[in-house]
């Protein structure tokens, strides 16, 4: 008991000695020990910057995808993400008629919401502004509940328009910024526009939603299913998009496929001939681009850490060299050889994680300039500070260790007598 | 093995029997110990002297377990050293040994009380200990005002005070001082040569190398090598008297 004890209080009294030591050293040789920790603080800052630089944008794409509507399935001819190769198959199927969004409508039990959505593109215009290449979409009264969104102001499109085939439409936030330059919103209101030649009046406008993979999401207007056809003809295949009670959307895109091929009468054994899309399939092939990201941040850091490491392994040499007679005399006076090795790998570790700390600070310093001067977000996060300092300690040990191991096997006469 | 072994002598705190020390030096066997005997009792002052390559050195290492004999028996408080692992050797020094060197080896960047502490810092005491029994060993040796200085802003015998008072700090049973005035001028050396034979009248056994017969004259015993031989063993001022005879027939 009282002999651990003293252990314990031995190694306490060794750490502290050697921390103390460690400073006073680096205290001594200011330059010295500013120049041995570059390489280090160069490689955590490059690391910690691409780190933060990447889960900002990594952030930014989860909350742009979120537009989507986390809970919303796409039902659709094309698969948002495919081999080229499949886009020949794909390209065969039979469109996707109002008959399939019936069907789901009718048969789903899971659905909260369910909304055809058909797309076109056209100019709108108003008194003299004319916007072209404006994406038409035409939607079902539970569009926004099926595919996620808001009214910012007015109303949306309700079951009358739909039947009636009203000629109404609610504006993207952009779209009445650009129509009605210069007006509150609520001016647009009850305002007619022409859409692709014919006049529409507008009842609604909807929230700012904003960018998504380049993608302007409010440059948009939505009319009613029925009287897009008229307008753009019904020959081109719908989209139906449906959202899932929360959590449920594995079981509805099951659901979802048994309904689809009953009512497209998919024989028993074939392949689906339509596909189901939703967020997190994006996501998967961002997170795939990011981890390649993150590969050469971690390849260009882990080849300065190394530069850096032998750059200590170096000075540590030195300082090895430098107090022969010190380990000569620390030995005669009762320190072990693993006293002397961690002393060593100590100090080594002090520098690289000094060196590390500087690092941290500068690479979130370069992210958050980063993204203030540049459209480029970064976060910081505490893995990435964890990162940076974990790596260079480990560096520190990794390449103290073969100096200290020389200054522990020093013998401890020719040590005391070295000149 | 037994047989040259004499048998342990009541109250002896060194017990050194037919100890040699031989390097291999380019293929060619140097014998630099060559079967030394002799035995220290506790309290005792003890000069060991003899020219360079004697074998004083040698000796001084294998007394100090900083090196360990080619054979021979070697016992410090009836611990024999022969088979000792690297740890329990440092150990050993950590208890038994106060070094004190010719060139003082103090640690440039810390401050007396902390060169006086190290020894502590070895042994596992706490820091409250270690500030008690480091400032009570500067006191024993005058330095009570020369705590916080470092060694650049000490003179060269407050330097060997606070090297004195670091032998000390862990009460070891042997002071084994090497040459200690040898950096010194001649007053400051009879300084602490007073300072040694302070301590001598305190109880403490030393262990004193030295080249110089005028100090081996003072000690109450001296023994003189040459040629890894003992080849004197008695009153300070017989041995050195015969080492000055020897030096002016050479």
């Amino acid at each position: 008991m009282s002999d651990a004890r003293r252990a314990l209080t031995r190694g306490w009294a060794e750490l502290t000695e050697g921390v103390r030591i460690a400073l006073s050293t680096l205290l001594a040789h200011r330059l010295r020990s500013f120049l041995t920790t570059l390489g280090i603080v160069i490689g955590v800052t490059t690391v910690i910057a691409i780190v933060a630089i990447v889960q900002g944008l990594n952030l930014s794409f989860e909350a742009q995808v979120a537009n989507l509507g986390t809970n919303s399935l796409y039902v659709q001819k094309w698969k948002w993400v495919m081999l080229e190769s499949e886009w020949y198959l794909l390209r065969n199927r039979k469109p996707l008629t109002l008959a399939a969004f019936r069907a789901v409508e009718r048969d789903s039990r899971l659905a909260t919401a369910v909304s055809p959505m058909v797309f076109a593109r056209a100019t709108a215009a108003r008194g003299g502004v004319e916007v072209s290449n404006v994406t038409v979409a035409g939607v079902g009264s539970s569009y926004l509940e099926a595919a996620g969104g808001g009214v910012g102001s007015g109303r949306f499109l309700v079951e009358s328009d739909l039947e009636l085939d009203r000629a109404v439409t609610v504006l993207g936030a952009e779209m009445a910024d650009l129509l009605f330059p210069g007006a509150p919103p609520e001016a647009a209101l009850g305002q007619r526009v022409l859409v692709a030649g014919r006049p529409f009046t507008v009842v609604g406008i909807l929230e700012r939603k904003g960018q998504f993979l380049g993608m302007n999401l409010d440059k948009r207007l939505l009319v009613p299913f029925g009287t897009f056809g008229r307008v753009f003809g019904m020959k081109r295949s719908i989209s139906i998009a449906v959202a899932a009670p929360p959590g449920r959307v594995a079981e509805l895109e099951d659901e979802l496929t048994g309904i689809l091929r009953r009512a497209r009468a998919v024989p028993a054994g074939k392949p689906d001939d339509f596909s189901i899309n939703r967020q997190e399939q994006l996501q998967k092939i961002y997170e795939g681009l990011t981890s390649a990201l993150y590969g050469v941040a971690i390849g260009v850091g882990l080849v300065t850490l190394l530069v850096g490491g032998i750059g200590i392994m170096n000075i540590m040499m030195v300082s090895v060299h430098e107090r022969t007679r010190e380990i000569g005399l620390r030995r005669a006076l009762g320190a072990r050889r693993r006293t002397i090795l961690a002393q060593f790998v100590l100090e080594a570790s002090v520098v690289a994680a000094l060196g590390g700390a500087a690092g941290t600070a500068l690479g979130l310093g370069v992210a958050l300039l980063v993204a203030l001067l540049t459209p480029l977000a970064a976060a910081v996060t505490p893995s990435a500070v964890a990162l940076g300092l974990g790596f260079s300690a480990s560096v520190g040990i990794a390449f103290g260790s073969w100096p200290a191991w020389r200054a522990a096997s020093l013998d401890p006469v020719e040590a005391l007598r070295y000149e | 093995m037994t047989a040259i072994v004499p048998a342990p002598f009541e109250g002896a705190l060194l017990e050194v029997a037919e100890l040699r020390r031989s390097y291999r030096v380019g293929g060619e066997e140097v014998r630099a110990l060559d079967g030394v005997s002799f035995q220290v009792r506790h309290g005792e002052w003890l000069a060991v002297v003899g020219q360079s390559g004697s074998g004083k050195s040698t000796l001084m290492n294998l007394l100090g377990c900083l090196d360990s004999p080619s054979s021979g028996l070697y016992r410090i408080n009836g611990q024999d050293v022969a088979g000792l692992s690297d740890d329990a050797l440092a150990d050993l020094r950590n208890r038994e040994i106060g070094f004190i060197f010719q060139t003082f080896q103090l640690l440039a960047r810390s401050t007396a009380l902390a060169n006086v502490e190290l020894p502590l810092v070895y042994r596992g005491l706490s820091r409250a200990e270690r500030r008690e029994r480091a400032e009570a060993a500067l006191r024993a040796v005058g330095l009570e005002n020369r705590m916080r200085h470092r060694p650049n802003e000490l003179s060269g015998g407050q330097r060997q005070r606070v090297a004195i008072a670091r032998a000390l700090v862990g009460d070891p049973s042997l002071l084994l001082a090497d040459e200690p005035t040898g950096n010194l001028d001649s007053a400051t050396g009879d300084e602490i040569f007073r300072l040694f034979a302070e301590l001598h009248g305190r109880g403490h056994t030393i262990l004193l190398v030295t080249h110089e017969p005028r100090l081996a004259a003072r000690c109450p015993r001296a023994i003189r090598l040459s040629d890894g031989r003992i080849v004197a063993d008695g009153p300070g001022r017989d041995v050195a008297a015969l080492g000055t005879a020897q030096t002016v027939t050479a």
